[in-house]
């Protein structure tokens, strides 16, 4: 069943050229117009040439991993998980699929189809970035990283492994986030929206929290932020680059530090939260358009 | 034709609404059994709950008390009895940038349903979809549309259509030939067919029985051929035609139809007594016929006497 729902799916996201195309695939093709620009400007320029300097291979790989936590990146995706889920209700599509089949999987597969979309395109992304910026560096001569020692192949795996987890949980809190306004607007641009709303208000929350506790002298209002997913985010991806926690100030001047199993545990539970709220509502959602 | 249930819905009610003040009832204690094998047309005026009525049958929308059952089997708690329905709900709904053929593809895998390529074929030649169904529905009209419903409906071979207004948007050829299908399911595949229409002359073509509902509650149930001749009623012509209304005001219906026609509500018994209390009253008779009632006759005064006695 869950095979049949996901080509269903899959059916469903290739057709829809235009979102996807603007949504999804715009990340490795973005990848692919930057390296034939950078091969033109090396082919052509010798004084660019001269100046460029490859990252190395190690670092390129990895940097598609970090759009999904940039705004614009998050935007794109968040409305990519708007049409899947808000899209069924506006073309009105729900009344044809829900009879014939269990509400629970219809949903979950949305959830299994952002994930798999946006783990397939940023590892594409990857692989383009990584490949162009050897190419590049071919052509121009320099140096192009670490050799492929089984050392620096365990290092590497490690911190891309990480890096793709971290916007892996991150992507499911945006579509939790797109899927549960999709539920309750209705329509596309009401969930992305809604979406985009809830996920950059989150991140401003720290300045009205912070004014508040200081205004009321009371820090444990600052200790809400704790439990918000971009402080948690921010914070575990504060450990995974350099060992070091993202400091909190509270209005005191005392220090709040998050251990990466907290900030991975409250992830976690935002995720599932979601989801499950999600499924929740759709089960006992009257589909009346 | 047999008699085992396909639908019976017991008590129905569904409002839609939290507050008290600002609650709408849709459904209003809907009695109604549907036997297998039957066509069985689903009356009412616009708003009078028909909508509502099948999202219930077919687990979309929760009853607000009361329950439906489909082959026996509850909806809400054996749901996987709508593997035997297929059903096209107010207007065809479709993804536009998917061709024809990929929708039907979609609803397919949807209902977990792995259907050979001829399957699609059958369906999309059983509607005059096939030639077009290599085009995205973007580019189809409403009538090209609800053939595509039709056959979405169809896919799997269901024992119970669902058709909610299947004929909207088809012209003359397209209506009668979901007419001739549609009948033919039942007569010939033994297949049981639910159909809201506001097409009256079309449903008492094609149906067994008919419910007429409005405001939410059940009117009028009945085989169609019972419920045309409930009313007998003879056309009369008359003059002076308000001397001819005056002399029988009270003791039966009667409605002018034109300037000296009158349509008086009586049993053939009757005809005789009316006539002559008419000569009585010194009003010439001219001409009196037996009137055949059609299901929109029938289906006016049912509704707009639910209306005037409501108002």
């Amino acid at each position: 069943m869950w095979a049949r729902l996901f080509r269903a799916e899959w059916y469903k996201i290739q057709g829809n050229r235009w979102a996807t195309g603007c949504m999804i695939w715009i990340f490795p093709a973005l990848a692919i117009v930057v390296f034939v620009l950078g091969l033109v400007a090396v082919a052509l320029s010798s004084s660019f040439r001269a100046e460029f300097d490859a990252n190395q291979w190690t670092e390129l790989a990895i940097v598609p991993w970090l759009i999904p936590n940039n705004p614009l990146g998050r935007g794109l995706l968040l409305g990519f998980t708007a049409v899947l889920f808000a899209g069924e209700y506006q073309w009105n599509t729900w009344k044809t699929i829900v009879p014939r089949s269990k509400r629970v999987p219809l949903i979950l597969v949305k959830f299994v189809a952002v994930a798999l979309f946006v783990v397939f395109a940023f590892t594409l992304m990857s692989i383009i970035w990584a490949l162009g910026g050897g190419l590049l560096a071919l052509v121009s001569g320099t140096s192009y990283g670490p050799a492929l020692t089984s050392e620096v192949l365990t290092d590497f795996a490690e911190d891309y492994g990480l890096q793709m987890l971290f916007a892996f949980g991150s992507t499911m809190i945006a579509a939790g986030y797109a899927s549960l306004a999709a539920m309750i607007t209705r329509s596309i641009l009401g969930s992305a929206i809604t979406g985009i709303v809830v996920a950059i208000g989150e991140t401003m929350l720290l300045v009205p929290l912070y004014l508040l506790a200081d205004w009321l002298n009371r820090d444990i209002i600052l200790h809400l932020y704790r439990f918000i997913p971009s402080y948690n985010l921010l914070n575990l991806f504060t450990w995974l680059g350099g060992d070091t926690p993202e400091l909190l100030t509270l209005p005191s001047g005392k220090l709040i530090v998050d251990s990466q199993g907290f900030s991975a545990a409250v992830l976690i539970i935002w995720a599932v939260g979601l989801i499950a709220l999600t499924v929740t509502l759709f089960q006992r959602q009257d589909i009346t358009n | 034709m047999s008699t085992e249930t396909a639908i019976r819905i017991e008590n129905l009610h569904k409002h839609f609404g939290w507050r008290q003040d600002k609650r709408v009832q849709a459904v209003k204690n809907l009695n109604l059994e549907v036997a297998v094998g039957q066509v069985y047309g689903f009356l009412g005026p616009n708003g009078a709950g028909k909508t509502t009525t099948i999202r219930m049958l077919l687990d979309l929308i929760r009853p607000s008390q009361g329950d439906v059952y489909v082959f026996g089997k509850q909806v809400r708690r054996e749901r996987e009895v709508l593997r035997r329905v297929g059903s096209l709900v107010e207007g065809a709904a479709f993804y536009d940038f998917l061709t024809g053929r990929h929708n039907l593809e979609v609803f397919a895998l949807t209902s977990n349903l792995d259907l050979p390529s001829e399957r699609f074929d059958e369906v999309l030649t059983l509607v005059d979809m096939k030639d077009r169904s290599e085009r995205r529905v973007k580019g189809y009209s409403t009538g090209m549309k609800q053939r595509l419903g039709i056959a979405a409906a169809m896919l799997d071979d269901p024992d119970l259509l669902i058709l909610d207004e299947p004929t909207n948007g088809l012209d003359p050829q397209g209506m009668s030939e979901i007419r001739g299908l549609v009948r033919k399911l039942a007569d010939e595949y033994g297949k049981t067919v639910f159909l809201s229409s506001h097409q009256l002359a079309e449903v008492e073509q094609v149906c067994d029985r008919v419910a007429i509902i409005n405001k939410g509650h059940l009117l009028r149930e009945g085989r169609v051929s019972d419920l045309v001749s409930e009313k007998a009623q003879f056309r009369v012509r008359v003059r002076p035609r308000e001397r001819a209304i005056a002399a029988i005001d009270g003791q039966w219906t009667c409605v002018p139809q034109t300037a000296d026609t009158l349509l008086i509500g009586i049993s053939a018994d009757d005809a005789p007594i009316v006539v002559n209390k008419l000569v009585d009253s010194g009003v010439q008779v001219y001409e009196v016929s037996p009137y055949r009632q059609t299901l929109e006759d029938y289906f006016l005064s049912v509704t707009e006497g639910e209306n005037s006695h409501v108002g």
